[in-house]
């Protein structure tokens, strides 16, 4: 319900009272036959169509509206995207000719909106101009280009090893607690100042976790550039189905605007689900693992909405995030395969690596980004390569390793160097940092001055060293930021910078007593982020 | 084809052979009410555990008076083990008559009492607009309506009261939502 424009209402008072006589409503109406479980069965309305909103009356008078997904022989199979319980067997149901839809526009950042754009967050009515089709048909091979420009996440283990573009579809895939949303979450606090639309839609979440996110991003002046579409668990399976698209529609408004935006669908599993949920109950043949025949082109259609658009048709773009739960680190089973194969790379998250304190837990050998390169900055591309040779290496020496044997110097240097490289990687939450910084920190420890760093030392180093360069040689990251491209010039006075922070550096040294503190206060905090429930502690 | 339309069909063919499809049609309402009443003919229809020859027995004996088409659907419907659908292929059947016999059925709500008087000229003016078509009306009276009055015929409805005016100056009035 919106609000009453008083300006409006005497020239739609006058418009009633001059065609009083003939003001004759004609509607199409149908009456339920059966209705339960967010289904009802429609008799009549012979010419309803595929995807129409219909609008049920029911016993209190009030409007509920569904969606008509069987158009069958007799009767239409309607999905009810709210209160079903008041329906009854008989009730009038009408056509609005209408399809679902949700109101996009800069007036939306900043808000919480449930599946059909209606505001969830208490901040009253949405001011928006336009309204797009939930639903939307990518667009084609005329109107994209390939991606090319980075969408950094501020994170070291995906802008070096991992690089997503704009445009790009990248899955986060994972068992539960290992992080997932704690990535999303920091990308979109890197897009301070990067002018990039952001989207979280949250699928058959607790309202909690969701709050939590908002909390998170609100904490971190992210809020105002984010929309948050919420299908919780609470609601509809309707309503959770159709977040997504509603989530896409929101993005797709900025790309065609020319604008560069992100959306984060958290997480497609429960989406597949409650779709699942709705075609078990209209009849439809169950497939694999029940799953109706569809739920390929479920997912597909969505992803397919992300793009990069030429420059022709704006050369905005929208980046997707899925994500997708895992039960047991098996990704194998029917959805992970399906959106795997739609999607242009995964970033995997092992729970082992978690568990060891691994964080970001990105297993890089898994993990890939079929885009490549071509989503990161030069003086980035310089320094992940050897990042990437020098970790496998690692990986494949560490298993020989653990034989204890004797190893000579060479394989001992490679497995030390990779423990720094694997330190390096490490990252707390909602530590963010620009590009520039992690060339910086990554170009230190491949091109060996963190060799004579303790491993555990490492996160210290980079504190420290960070702080060092944007106080005594902010020079260097300006022109790193400049030019993006690690020249002679820059790796000249980059090295230099390394090594004049090495002579002096020291570790800080801390009591034992102090130290366990710090620990404890950092692990409650990655705990905190992702579930909540402290379980490390 | 779904089995519903396929049963509906069927006893549409037969009927009309025989001639009794309107017949049928009562005979088949009354049974499909007596179901809905009766808590006791659901358990026996619906239900799997009287033996077939029983059940045809008893059907017999519960359509006496009623045509041949009713009761041989009725076993036939009985017999395939498609019972469950009886009130679906009846809703069929009973599109499937109306269509036939080209009868429209109206449904007339107003706010008052309408006089005969009214009601012919009503009845009149609708035979008019729907061309060719028998005009069955049923009228219906809805103090609600404040004034007017409300066709409906056919998954259509045509809402000239009052009501339905100030609805949508209302609708008009709010800026409604997306949905």
């Amino acid at each position: 319900m919106g609000r009453l424009r008083p300006e409006e209402i005497s020239s739609i008072l006058k418009g009633a009272i001059t065609d009083y006589e003939n003001r004759v409503r004609t509607e199409e109406v149908g009456q339920v036959l059966e209705v339960g479980d967010g289904i009802a069965r429609v008799h009549g309305l012979t010419n309803a169509m595929y995807d129409e909103i219909l609008e049920f009356e029911d016993e209190r008078g009030e409007k509920v509206s569904g969606i008509a997904l069987n158009l069958e022989e007799d009767n239409v199979g309607v999905i009810v995207a709210g209160d079903d319980r008041h329906i009854r067997e008989g009730s009038l149901v009408r056509r609005t000719e209408r399809l679902p839809s949700i109101p996009v526009g800069p007036g939306i950042l900043g808000r919480v909106v449930d599946a059909l754009g209606r505001p969830m967050d208490g901040k009253g009515e949405i001011e928006s101009e336009e309204q797009r089709p939930i639903e939307f048909k990518a667009p084609g091979i005329i109107r994209r280009q390939p991606v090319k420009q980075p969408l950094q996440t501020g994170l070291k283990a995906v802008d070096a090893m991992i690089p997503i573009g704009r445009g790009q579809r990248e899955l986060i895939i994972g068992d539960r607690k290992t992080g997932k949303t704690a990535i999303v979450i920091d990308t979109i606090i890197n897009q301070r100042d990067s002018n990039v639309k952001c989207v979280y839609v949250a699928i058959g979440q607790k309202d909690s976790s969701v709050v939590g996110v908002m909390n998170a991003l609100e904490e971190n002046e992210a809020l105002d550039y984010t929309v948050i579409v919420n299908a919780s668990a609470a609601q509809s399976a309707t309503l959770q189905y159709l977040a997504p698209y509603a989530g896409a529609a929101i993005g797709e408004y900025f790309m065609y605007n020319g604008e560069d935006a992100l959306v984060i669908f958290d997480d497609l599993s429960k989406h597949a689900i409650a779709y699942r949920q709705m075609m078990l109950l209209l009849r439809r043949p169950p497939g694999r693992e029940a799953y109706p025949g569809d739920v390929f082109y479920l997912h597909s259609r969505l992803l397919e909405r992300a793009a990069k658009l030429s420059d022709d048709a704006g050369g905005g773009s929208l980046t997707a995030l899925p994500i997708v739960e895992t039960k047991a680190g098996d990704i194998s089973s029917y959805i992970p395969t399906n959106v795997i194969s739609i999607t242009d790379g995964q970033i995997y998250l092992d729970s082992d690596l978690f568990n060891s304190g691994q964080r970001p837990a990105i297993d890089t050998g898994n993990s890939v980004s079929r885009v490549g390169s071509s989503a990161q900055i030069k003086a980035m591309k310089n320094i992940a390569g050897t990042l990437r040779l020098d970790l496998n290496q690692f990986r494949e020496l560490q298993s020989f390793a653990q034989f204890g044997s004797d190893l000579d110097r060479a394989t001992q240097r490679t497995l030390a160097r990779g423990e720094r490289l694997t330190a390096i990687l490490r990252q707390s939450e909602r530590d963010v940092y620009p590009v520039e910084e992690q060339v910086a920190v990554i170009f230190a420890a491949s091109e060996g001055y963190l060799d004579d760093v303790e491993p555990d030392d490492v996160p210290d180093w980079e504190r420290q060293f960070r702080d060092y360069l944007k106080d005594s040689h902010g020079e260097v990251l300006d022109s790193l930021r400049e030019e993006q491209e690690l020249s002679d010039d820059n790796r000249g006075k980059l090295e230099e910078a390394i090594k004049g922070f090495n002579e002096n550096y020291e570790p800080e040294t801390t009591s034992l007593v102090n130290v366990s503190d710090e620990d404890d206060e950092d692990e409650s905090e990655d705990g905190a982020s992702e579930n909540g429930s402290g379980e490390e502690s | 084809m779904s089995a519903v339309s396929t049963y509906a069909e069927a006893l549409f063919e037969a009927a009309r052979e025989r001639e009794e499809l309107e017949d049928t049609l009562n005979n088949l309402r009354e049974f499909v009410n007596a179901l809905e009443e009766n808590e006791e003919l659901q358990l026996f229809f619906f239900g799997t555990q009287v033996a077939e020859r029983e059940k045809r027995r008893v059907i017999d004996q519960l359509t006496e008076g009623m045509t041949d088409s009713t009761t041989n659907f009725l076993k036939v419907l009985s017999d395939n083990g498609r019972a469950e659908s009886l009130e679906d292929v009846v809703r069929r059947y009973e599109d499937l008559v109306k269509d036939h016999m080209g009868r429209v059925e109206v449904r007339l709500t107003t706010a008052v009492e309408l006089s005969g008087e009214t009601l012919n000229r009503v009845k009149d003016r609708l035979g008019k607009i729907l061309e060719g078509k028998e005009v069955i009306l049923e009228t219906d009276v809805a103090p609600d309506l404040v004034g007017g009055a409300v066709f409906s015929f056919g998954g259509q409805r045509v809402d000239g009261s009052v009501r339905g005016q100030l609805l949508s100056l209302r609708d008009s009035m709010l800026e409604r939502g997306a949905v």
